[in-house]
Protein backbone atom coordinates (compact mmCIF):
# COMPACT_ATOMS: atom_id res chain seq x y z
CA UNK A 1 0.00 0.00 0.00
CA UNK A 2 2.82 2.35 0.98
CA UNK A 3 4.74 1.37 -2.15
CA UNK A 4 1.64 2.00 -4.27
CA UNK A 5 1.18 5.46 -2.76
CA UNK A 6 4.82 6.22 -3.41
CA UNK A 7 4.47 5.11 -7.03
CA UNK A 8 1.42 7.33 -7.50
CA UNK A 9 3.29 10.28 -5.96
CA UNK A 10 6.32 9.61 -8.17
CA UNK A 11 4.17 9.38 -11.31
CA UNK A 12 2.42 12.66 -10.41
CA UNK A 13 5.77 14.37 -9.88
CA UNK A 14 7.01 12.97 -13.19
CA UNK A 15 4.01 14.30 -15.15
CA UNK A 16 4.18 17.60 -13.28
CA UNK A 17 7.87 17.92 -14.18
CA UNK A 18 7.25 17.26 -17.86
CA UNK A 19 4.29 19.66 -18.06
CA UNK A 20 5.84 22.46 -16.01
CA UNK A 21 9.09 22.70 -18.01
CA UNK A 22 7.07 22.55 -21.22
CA UNK A 23 4.82 25.40 -20.17
CA UNK A 24 7.73 27.43 -18.75
CA UNK A 25 9.59 27.33 -22.07
CA UNK A 26 6.49 28.02 -24.17
CA UNK A 27 5.33 30.94 -22.01
CA UNK A 28 8.84 32.45 -21.87
CA UNK A 29 9.02 32.24 -25.67
CA UNK A 30 5.74 34.17 -25.88
CA UNK A 31 7.07 36.88 -23.53
CA UNK A 32 10.39 37.62 -25.27
CA UNK A 33 13.48 35.94 -26.67
CA UNK A 34 15.66 37.19 -23.80
CA UNK A 35 13.29 35.77 -21.18
CA UNK A 36 13.18 32.52 -23.14
CA UNK A 37 17.01 32.34 -23.26
CA UNK A 38 17.33 32.82 -19.51
CA UNK A 39 14.48 30.41 -18.69
CA UNK A 40 15.77 27.71 -21.03
CA UNK A 41 19.40 27.94 -19.90
CA UNK A 42 18.59 27.98 -16.18
CA UNK A 43 16.14 25.08 -16.52
CA UNK A 44 18.76 23.07 -18.38
CA UNK A 45 21.32 23.70 -15.61
CA UNK A 46 18.75 22.85 -12.92
CA UNK A 47 17.65 19.59 -14.58
CA UNK A 48 21.15 18.41 -15.49
CA UNK A 49 22.23 19.29 -11.93
CA UNK A 50 19.41 17.14 -10.55
CA UNK A 51 20.52 14.25 -12.73
CA UNK A 52 24.12 14.74 -11.56
CA UNK A 53 23.09 14.61 -7.88
CA UNK A 54 21.05 11.42 -8.40
CA UNK A 55 23.93 9.82 -10.32
CA UNK A 56 26.26 10.55 -7.40
CA UNK A 57 23.76 8.97 -4.97
CA UNK A 58 23.54 5.72 -6.97
CA UNK A 59 27.35 5.64 -7.42
CA UNK A 60 27.78 6.01 -3.65
CA UNK A 61 25.19 3.25 -3.06
CA UNK A 62 27.26 0.80 -5.12
CA UNK A 63 30.68 2.11 -3.97
CA UNK A 64 32.48 0.86 -7.08
CA UNK A 65 31.49 -2.71 -6.17
CA UNK A 66 31.00 -5.15 -9.04
CA UNK A 67 30.38 -4.34 -12.68
CA UNK A 68 27.45 -2.08 -11.82
CA UNK A 69 29.50 -0.07 -9.31
CA UNK A 70 31.91 0.90 -12.08
CA UNK A 71 29.00 1.46 -14.45
CA UNK A 72 27.32 3.94 -12.10
CA UNK A 73 30.60 5.81 -11.66
CA UNK A 74 30.75 6.19 -15.44
CA UNK A 75 27.13 7.36 -15.44
CA UNK A 76 28.05 9.97 -12.81
CA UNK A 77 30.91 11.03 -15.10
CA UNK A 78 28.47 11.39 -17.98
CA UNK A 79 26.00 13.40 -15.86
CA UNK A 80 28.78 15.66 -14.54
CA UNK A 81 29.99 16.40 -18.07
CA UNK A 82 26.51 17.29 -19.33
CA UNK A 83 25.96 19.41 -16.22
CA UNK A 84 29.28 21.19 -16.94
CA UNK A 85 28.20 21.61 -20.58
CA UNK A 86 24.94 23.28 -19.50
CA UNK A 87 26.81 25.63 -17.15
CA UNK A 88 29.28 26.50 -19.92
CA UNK A 89 26.41 27.14 -22.30
CA UNK A 90 24.63 29.38 -19.77
CA UNK A 91 27.87 31.28 -19.18
CA UNK A 92 28.49 31.77 -22.92
CA UNK A 93 24.96 32.83 -23.74
CA UNK A 94 23.75 34.78 -20.72
CA UNK A 95 26.86 35.99 -18.86
CA UNK A 96 29.80 36.48 -21.26
CA UNK A 97 27.59 36.55 -24.39
CA UNK A 98 30.29 34.87 -26.49
CA UNK A 99 29.25 31.97 -28.68
CA UNK A 100 32.33 30.43 -30.28
CA UNK A 101 31.98 27.57 -32.79
CA UNK A 102 32.40 24.83 -31.79
CA UNK A 103 31.29 25.87 -28.34
CA UNK A 104 33.34 24.65 -25.35
CA UNK A 105 30.30 22.84 -23.96
CA UNK A 106 30.10 20.74 -27.12
CA UNK A 107 33.24 18.87 -26.07
CA UNK A 108 31.67 18.11 -22.68
CA UNK A 109 28.54 16.76 -24.37
CA UNK A 110 30.54 14.60 -26.75
CA UNK A 111 32.83 13.13 -24.07
CA UNK A 112 29.65 12.59 -22.00
CA UNK A 113 28.22 10.46 -24.80
CA UNK A 114 31.26 8.19 -24.79
CA UNK A 115 30.98 7.74 -21.00
CA UNK A 116 27.29 6.90 -21.35
CA UNK A 117 28.20 4.30 -23.97
CA UNK A 118 30.89 2.73 -21.74
CA UNK A 119 28.41 2.84 -18.82
CA UNK A 120 25.96 0.71 -20.78
CA UNK A 121 28.72 -1.76 -21.70
CA UNK A 122 29.68 -2.17 -18.04
CA UNK A 123 26.05 -2.46 -16.97
CA UNK A 124 25.13 -5.07 -19.56
CA UNK A 125 28.37 -7.08 -19.27
CA UNK A 126 27.21 -9.32 -16.37
CA UNK A 127 24.18 -10.25 -18.51
CA UNK A 128 26.13 -11.09 -21.67
CA UNK A 129 24.93 -14.71 -21.54
CA UNK A 130 21.36 -13.46 -21.93
CA UNK A 131 22.20 -11.38 -25.00
CA UNK A 132 21.23 -13.45 -28.00
CA UNK A 133 21.95 -12.70 -31.65
CA UNK A 134 18.24 -11.97 -32.08
CA UNK A 135 18.37 -9.26 -29.40
CA UNK A 136 21.51 -7.78 -30.97
CA UNK A 137 19.78 -7.74 -34.35
CA UNK A 138 16.70 -5.94 -32.96
CA UNK A 139 18.86 -3.33 -31.21
CA UNK A 140 20.99 -2.81 -34.33
CA UNK A 141 17.84 -2.45 -36.44
CA UNK A 142 16.41 0.18 -34.08
CA UNK A 143 19.67 2.17 -34.18
CA UNK A 144 19.95 1.92 -37.96
CA UNK A 145 16.38 3.18 -38.33
CA UNK A 146 17.61 6.47 -36.90
CA UNK A 147 21.20 6.36 -38.16
CA UNK A 148 20.59 5.94 -41.91
CA UNK A 149 18.07 8.81 -42.33
CA UNK A 150 20.35 11.06 -40.27
CA UNK A 151 23.44 10.38 -42.39
CA UNK A 152 21.45 10.61 -45.63
CA UNK A 153 19.80 13.92 -44.75
CA UNK A 154 23.06 15.39 -43.43
CA UNK A 155 24.78 14.66 -46.71
CA UNK A 156 21.92 15.54 -49.05
CA UNK A 157 21.11 18.85 -47.36
CA UNK A 158 24.73 20.00 -47.11
CA UNK A 159 26.20 19.24 -50.52
CA UNK A 160 28.04 22.58 -50.57
CA UNK A 161 29.31 22.38 -47.00
CA UNK A 162 32.80 21.28 -46.02
CA UNK A 163 33.41 17.80 -44.59
CA UNK A 164 34.01 19.36 -41.15
CA UNK A 165 30.68 21.21 -41.24
CA UNK A 166 28.81 18.09 -42.36
CA UNK A 167 30.43 15.98 -39.66
CA UNK A 168 29.86 18.61 -36.99
CA UNK A 169 26.22 18.95 -38.03
CA UNK A 170 25.58 15.25 -37.76
CA UNK A 171 27.82 14.41 -34.81
CA UNK A 172 25.05 14.63 -32.21
CA UNK A 173 22.43 12.58 -34.05
CA UNK A 174 25.15 10.00 -34.81
CA UNK A 175 26.26 9.88 -31.16
CA UNK A 176 22.58 9.50 -30.15
CA UNK A 177 22.04 6.54 -32.46
CA UNK A 178 25.19 4.87 -31.15
CA UNK A 179 23.90 5.21 -27.61
CA UNK A 180 20.49 3.97 -28.69
CA UNK A 181 21.93 0.54 -29.51
CA UNK A 182 22.77 -0.53 -25.92
CA UNK A 183 19.68 1.28 -24.62
CA UNK A 184 17.35 -0.78 -26.83
CA UNK A 185 19.31 -3.87 -25.84
CA UNK A 186 18.72 -2.98 -22.18
CA UNK A 187 14.99 -2.51 -22.71
CA UNK A 188 14.65 -5.87 -24.47
CA UNK A 189 16.85 -7.63 -21.93
CA UNK A 190 15.14 -6.39 -18.79
CA UNK A 191 11.52 -6.53 -20.00
CA UNK A 192 9.29 -7.45 -17.03
CA UNK A 193 12.14 -6.77 -14.59
CA UNK A 194 12.26 -3.96 -12.05
CA UNK A 195 15.60 -2.72 -13.45
CA UNK A 196 13.90 -2.42 -16.86
CA UNK A 197 12.24 0.85 -15.89
CA UNK A 198 15.58 2.66 -15.97
CA UNK A 199 16.35 1.29 -19.44
CA UNK A 200 12.90 2.19 -20.77
CA UNK A 201 13.30 5.76 -19.52
CA UNK A 202 16.86 5.93 -20.87
CA UNK A 203 15.74 4.66 -24.25
CA UNK A 204 12.95 7.25 -24.52
CA UNK A 205 15.35 9.97 -23.31
CA UNK A 206 17.80 9.07 -26.09
CA UNK A 207 15.03 9.03 -28.71
CA UNK A 208 13.98 12.52 -27.53
CA UNK A 209 17.61 13.63 -27.87
CA UNK A 210 17.73 12.22 -31.41
CA UNK A 211 14.56 14.11 -32.36
CA UNK A 212 15.81 17.35 -30.76
CA UNK A 213 19.31 17.07 -32.27
CA UNK A 214 17.89 16.30 -35.70
CA UNK A 215 15.41 19.17 -35.25
CA UNK A 216 18.19 21.63 -34.45
CA UNK A 217 20.21 20.27 -37.33
CA UNK A 218 17.36 20.98 -39.79
CA UNK A 219 16.68 24.38 -38.21
CA UNK A 220 20.37 25.23 -38.65
CA UNK A 221 20.15 24.45 -42.35
CA UNK A 222 16.98 26.53 -42.55
CA UNK A 223 18.81 29.33 -40.63
CA UNK A 224 15.79 29.50 -38.31
CA UNK A 225 17.54 28.03 -35.30
CA UNK A 226 17.86 29.92 -32.02
CA UNK A 227 19.02 28.58 -28.68
CA UNK A 228 15.78 29.00 -26.72
CA UNK A 229 13.68 27.35 -29.41
CA UNK A 230 10.81 25.31 -27.87
CA UNK A 231 12.50 22.21 -29.29
CA UNK A 232 14.67 22.48 -26.15
CA UNK A 233 11.68 21.07 -24.25
CA UNK A 234 12.69 17.67 -25.65
CA UNK A 235 16.18 17.99 -24.09
CA UNK A 236 14.59 18.93 -20.78
CA UNK A 237 12.21 15.98 -20.94
CA UNK A 238 15.19 13.77 -21.71
CA UNK A 239 16.94 15.00 -18.52
CA UNK A 240 13.75 14.33 -16.55
CA UNK A 241 13.52 10.81 -17.99
CA UNK A 242 17.18 10.08 -17.23
CA UNK A 243 16.69 11.44 -13.71
CA UNK A 244 13.55 9.38 -13.01
CA UNK A 245 15.26 6.32 -14.47
CA UNK A 246 18.20 6.70 -12.11
CA UNK A 247 15.81 7.55 -9.26
CA UNK A 248 14.03 4.23 -9.84
CA UNK A 249 17.38 2.49 -9.29
CA UNK A 250 18.20 4.61 -6.24
CA UNK A 251 14.90 3.46 -4.70
CA UNK A 252 15.28 -0.13 -5.86
CA UNK A 253 18.81 -0.58 -4.49
CA UNK A 254 18.27 1.44 -1.33
CA UNK A 255 19.79 -0.31 1.68
CA UNK A 256 16.88 -2.15 3.31
CA UNK A 257 15.98 -1.29 6.89
CA UNK A 258 15.36 -4.65 8.48
CA UNK A 259 15.83 -6.23 11.85
CA UNK A 260 18.31 -9.11 11.75
CA UNK A 261 16.96 -12.61 12.08
CA UNK A 262 18.97 -14.95 14.25
CA UNK A 263 17.75 -18.20 12.77
CA UNK A 264 16.26 -18.59 9.33
CA UNK A 265 13.65 -20.92 10.85
CA UNK A 266 12.28 -17.89 12.70
CA UNK A 267 11.28 -16.40 9.38
CA UNK A 268 8.79 -19.14 8.66
CA UNK B 1 28.69 -36.62 8.84
CA UNK B 2 24.93 -36.87 9.32
CA UNK B 3 22.24 -35.67 6.87
CA UNK B 4 21.75 -32.36 8.66
CA UNK B 5 25.45 -31.53 8.47
CA UNK B 6 25.57 -32.45 4.77
CA UNK B 7 22.55 -30.23 4.15
CA UNK B 8 24.18 -27.35 6.03
CA UNK B 9 27.35 -27.72 3.97
CA UNK B 10 25.31 -27.77 0.79
CA UNK B 11 23.47 -24.63 1.89
CA UNK B 12 26.75 -22.84 2.61
CA UNK B 13 28.12 -23.80 -0.78
CA UNK B 14 24.90 -22.84 -2.50
CA UNK B 15 24.72 -19.46 -0.71
CA UNK B 16 28.33 -18.66 -1.67
CA UNK B 17 27.60 -19.53 -5.32
CA UNK B 18 24.51 -17.28 -5.48
CA UNK B 19 26.19 -14.46 -3.56
CA UNK B 20 29.16 -14.53 -5.93
CA UNK B 21 26.86 -14.42 -8.98
CA UNK B 22 24.97 -11.42 -7.59
CA UNK B 23 28.06 -9.64 -6.28
CA UNK B 24 29.30 -9.68 -9.85
CA UNK B 25 26.89 -6.77 -10.30
CA UNK B 26 27.51 -5.08 -6.95
CA UNK B 27 26.64 -5.44 -3.27
CA UNK B 28 23.22 -3.72 -3.42
CA UNK B 29 22.08 -6.30 -6.00
CA UNK B 30 22.60 -9.08 -3.45
CA UNK B 31 20.86 -6.96 -0.80
CA UNK B 32 17.78 -6.46 -2.94
CA UNK B 33 17.50 -10.20 -3.70
CA UNK B 34 17.80 -11.01 0.00
CA UNK B 35 15.22 -8.37 0.89
CA UNK B 36 12.76 -9.54 -1.76
CA UNK B 37 13.08 -13.15 -0.58
CA UNK B 38 12.34 -12.12 3.00
CA UNK B 39 9.51 -9.75 2.09
CA UNK B 40 7.76 -12.04 -0.37
CA UNK B 41 8.48 -15.50 0.99
CA UNK B 42 9.84 -14.94 4.49
CA UNK B 43 12.81 -17.01 3.45
CA UNK B 44 16.59 -16.56 3.54
CA UNK B 45 18.84 -17.15 0.56
CA UNK B 46 20.15 -20.44 1.96
CA UNK B 47 16.59 -21.81 2.18
CA UNK B 48 16.17 -21.40 -1.56
CA UNK B 49 18.08 -24.63 -2.01
CA UNK B 50 14.87 -26.34 -0.89
CA UNK B 51 12.61 -23.73 -2.54
CA UNK B 52 14.23 -22.88 -5.89
CA UNK B 53 11.02 -21.32 -7.19
CA UNK B 54 11.37 -18.49 -4.68
CA UNK B 55 14.76 -17.47 -6.03
CA UNK B 56 13.63 -17.99 -9.62
CA UNK B 57 10.62 -15.70 -9.13
CA UNK B 58 12.66 -13.02 -7.37
CA UNK B 59 15.36 -13.01 -10.06
CA UNK B 60 12.72 -12.73 -12.79
CA UNK B 61 10.99 -9.92 -10.91
CA UNK B 62 14.22 -7.92 -10.65
CA UNK B 63 16.07 -8.70 -13.87
CA UNK B 64 13.28 -9.70 -16.24
CA UNK B 65 14.42 -12.01 -19.03
CA UNK B 66 18.08 -11.24 -18.21
CA UNK B 67 17.69 -13.57 -15.19
CA UNK B 68 19.04 -16.40 -17.36
CA UNK B 69 22.51 -14.81 -17.21
CA UNK B 70 22.42 -14.78 -13.39
CA UNK B 71 21.15 -18.37 -13.31
CA UNK B 72 23.94 -19.43 -15.70
CA UNK B 73 26.52 -17.80 -13.41
CA UNK B 74 25.05 -19.61 -10.36
CA UNK B 75 25.20 -22.89 -12.27
CA UNK B 76 28.82 -22.24 -13.25
CA UNK B 77 29.75 -21.38 -9.66
CA UNK B 78 28.20 -24.59 -8.38
CA UNK B 79 30.40 -26.51 -10.82
CA UNK B 80 30.80 -30.20 -10.03
CA UNK B 81 28.30 -30.00 -7.16
CA UNK B 82 25.52 -29.46 -9.67
CA UNK B 83 25.48 -33.26 -10.15
CA UNK B 84 24.74 -33.90 -6.46
CA UNK B 85 21.16 -34.42 -5.35
CA UNK B 86 19.82 -31.27 -3.64
CA UNK B 87 21.91 -28.92 -5.80
CA UNK B 88 21.05 -30.81 -9.00
CA UNK B 89 17.34 -30.66 -8.21
CA UNK B 90 17.61 -26.98 -7.38
CA UNK B 91 19.26 -26.25 -10.72
CA UNK B 92 16.68 -28.32 -12.58
CA UNK B 93 13.90 -26.09 -11.24
CA UNK B 94 15.90 -22.88 -11.65
CA UNK B 95 16.78 -23.53 -15.30
CA UNK B 96 13.33 -24.91 -16.18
Amino acid sequence: MQAENENVRRNKLFVFGLLSVGFAVLISNIISKDVADVTTDFLMVFLSGGLFVLSIIIAVQFRLGGGHGKAYLLFAGFASLWFAAEITWLNSEIISRLLPFPEQGDWFYLIGYSLLFVFSIYYLKPFRLAISNKLLAYAALASLMFFIPTIYSTYSLNRDASIFEILWGAVYPIADTMILFPAVLGVLLFIKGKVGLFWSFTCIAIILNIIADSGFFFLDIDKSSYSSNPINILYMWSYILFAFGIYSHVKLFKKPKMKSFGKTDDLK
Amino acid sequence: MNDKEIMNDNKKLFTAAVEDALNDMGGPTLDIVNTSLIQKYKCALADCLENPDYLKNVLREIFGYADIAVIAKIKKNLGEFSQERPVGEFLKVLTK
